[in-house]
């Protein structure tokens, strides 16, 4: 009896300890994350030569110019319009295919679906890396390199896989009798489909977002397959602001251009974080 | 609206165990309002969704208004279904979800308006038609969820557990509402429930199913007169009916040390039986008079009447509904006949009234 008590007090200050640990290495990275993004943020309105000098401190002035300059630097007209197109092209795509994808998967019942969904799991795991060659010789033969449409569907193609594999958690939560009740009313498959659609807005709004935010962060497909100045995506534009900064040392500048890239993401993480929270945890608890 | 007919028909899930259900026969006539009842588990709604399409039998026939449907999608049987938790479409408004099916058949937009509005007025729902299912109490979901089975005029109405979700009050209410309006539609009705006075209270024929088998189909009087089988005897009524292990041997009914004439009705009978006393067939008077001894362990007073909970000196059968052998003898008795709670007492039992079954199969050797 003293033993198992012994035992499970053992267990219990374990379960603790590593709870600890767990807390202390969360709330190191929010801090060190913070800190870095806070840093950044000041660094941004601050003036070259004296952005090293103190780190911490306060700008003493308020450099704006930075910010033009970055405008400038970035082309930032032309690559947050490309930014825009693609990424919310292919995240549009994405969910025209992935939606219906994930709801045949988790709602129709045919053989073959439970392997379908590993095979989609799969291709997460697949690197941008290992593809990019035959994707771009691919593209080239039908002349989709150096094209927004290209790296569209390119963007298309690479998030499908995770998209689907999100949305079906989503899918399967749902009640079952709402789609019988429109079966039962005369519905086919694809009225069906399109009344379950709406009750899944939660999840096909994270997963959206989760996708389009991987996309606007996404560098090496647009470096790859885009080569002019003008079909340059952000991500690629902040690329140029730091060859530049090379040879000019516009420390400032390159600052103000991670900022103005991070400030739409900022913004959606802060507006969406309890829907993405939502939505990645709806389906995995009952 | 037609009739519906079950010939036979048999559900299995997988190759191993029971089927779900077994050689189902059932024939429902043309504006009848069938009850499925049973325990958790018995196959009811399983039956209920063959009818309606939902799941396909594994054997047997399905028959509605003598055209065999078993190869019709759900949707093209032409019934409706009322769903348990109503399955009404949240984004929908209640207009939209009594019209759904309407819009599914093209029916044009200005006689589906005329439609909806007709029936939401015969359910009391017209002030609602704009809200959503999310903006109205749960009898007002329930009214909704019938209005989408009613607007179309199915053939068949089918309803699956619908008032299980509302509060007692509510349940009542909607249970005469259901039923009247049963009767004003004269829709062929197949509702399932697990709450016997649901059963007893809306159905012109009861069936009773357990472990996949129909153990008798009956109006709700026949039913509980005349119980086919031991299980029915003890599923109908409440408090449930007294089971008494005795036996029949040499023109007497022995139950414990009690040697009872056997009524004229079993003459026939051998062998050993269960003796089914319902609790109103029980009296209870002083010792020395009656045909068993007991011993009151609670006296519960219903107002208009009192139970008497008994622990007697003679083995029960105690199904497998009614699992509880603390609760397994009670008497019902007249508020000035209830005996003090601890005292001895004897036990009369209505001998023109018990119910005797064999003890081996379990069915009635009581002839109606």
């Amino acid at each position: 009896m003293s033993t198992d008590v012994h035992v499970s007090s053992l267990q219990r200050g374990g379960r603790l300890a590593g709870r600890g640990i767990g807390r202390l290495f969360v709330w190191s990275w929010v801090l060190f994350s913070l800190a870095m993004l806070v840093w950044l943020i000041l660094a941004a309105f601050k003036r070259n030569n004296s952005v090293f000098r103190d780190l911490w401190a306060l700008p003493d002035s308020n450099e704006i110019q930075n910010f033009r300059d970055a405008w400038d630097l970035l082309n930032l007209a032309r690559t947050t319009l490309n930014s825009v197109l693609t990424v919310g092209g292919g995240t549009a795509l994405t969910m025209a295919v992935a939606a219906p994808a994930a709801y045949a998967l988790t709602r129709m019942y045919f053989r073959g679906a439970s392997p379908l969904i590993s095979f989609f799991a799969l291709g997460i795991g697949v690197p941008v890396h290992a593809i990019i060659i035959p994707l771009f010789v691919g593209l080239s033969e039908v002349n989709l390199t150096n094209n927004l449409w290209g790296l569209t569907l390119t963007y298309m193609g690479v998030s499908i896989p995770f998209a689907v594999f999100l949305m079906t958690g989503f899918f399967r939560s749902l009640p079952s009798e709402l789609e019988e009740a429109a079966v039962m009313e005369g519905a086919g498959p694809l009225r069906v489909f399109f009344v379950m659609l709406p009750l899944a807005r939660p999840g096909m709004v994270a997963s959206a977002l989760i996708v389009a935010v991987g996309l606007w962060n996404e560098f090496l497909l647009a470096l790859v397959l885009t080569y002019d100045v003008d079909k340059r995506t952000i991500g690629v534009g902040l690329l140029n602001t730091f060859g530049a900064m090379r040879y000019t040392s516009n420390w400032v500048g390159l600052f103000a251009s991670v900022v103005i890239m991070l400030t739409p993401l900022i913004i959606l993480y802060t507006w969406m974080s309890r829907r993405i929270i939502e939505g990645l945890t709806v389906g995995a608890t009952k | 609206m037609a009739s519906i007919s079950l010939h036979a028909v048999t559900k299995r899930f997988d190759d191993i165990g029971p089927p779900a259900l077994s050689e189902v026969d059932l024939e429902i006539e043309d504006g009848e309002f069938i009850v499925l009842v049973g325990p958790s588990g018995c196959g009811k709604t399983t039956l209920l969704r063959i009818v309606a399409g939902l799941e396909t039998a594994t054997t047997g026939e399905l028959l509605i208004g003598g055209s065999d449907i078993s190869g019709v999608p759900a949707g093209d049987r032409n019934i409706a279904m009322v769903f348990q938790n109503y399955a009404l479409f949240p984004h929908l408004t209640v207009a939209e979800n009594i019209g759904f099916g309407l819009k599914i058949r093209g029916t044009s937009k200005a006689e589906r308006r005329t439609t909806v509005e007709r029936v939401a007025s015969l359910l009391g729902l017209s002030p609602y038609l704009e809200r959503r299912p999310g903006e109205l109490s749960g009898g007002q979901r329930q009214r909704v969820a019938m209005g989408r089975a009613i607007v179309r005029q199915p053939a068949a109405f089918l309803m699956d557990e619908p008032l299980s979700n509302l509060d007692a009050k509510l349940r009542v209410e909607m249970r005469a509402e259901i039923s009247r309006m049963q009767r004003r539609l004269n829709a062929t009705t197949i509702y399932v429930t697990h709450d016997q006075t649901e059963a007893m209270t809306m159905g012109d024929r009861v069936v009773v199913l357990n472990k996949g088998v129909v153990q008798q189909i009956a109006s709700p009087a026949d039913l509980y007169r005349y119980p086919a089988n031991a299980f029915v005897a003890q599923f109908i009524g409440a408090p449930t009916m007294n089971m008494l292990v005795g036996s029949i041997a040499g023109g007497r009914l022995v139950v414990g040390t009690a040697q009872l004439k056997v009524p004229e009705r079993f003459e026939s009978a051998d062998g050993p039986v269960l003796v089914g006393a319902r609790p109103e067939h029980v009296h209870i008077g002083d010792r020395g008079i009656g045909h068993l001894g007991g011993h009151v362990v609670l006296v519960e007073h219903l107002g208009k009447e009192v139970q008497v909970h008994l622990e007697i000196d003679v083995p029960l059968d105690i199904d497998d509904a009614h699992g509880d052998a603390s609760e397994a003898f009670v008497a019902t008795v007249d508020p000035s006949e209830a005996p003090v709670e601890g005292s001895d007492v004897d036990i009369v039992l209505d001998l023109d009234q018990v119910h005797l079954f064999d003890r081996d199969s379990g069915l009635t050797l009581t002839r109606p």
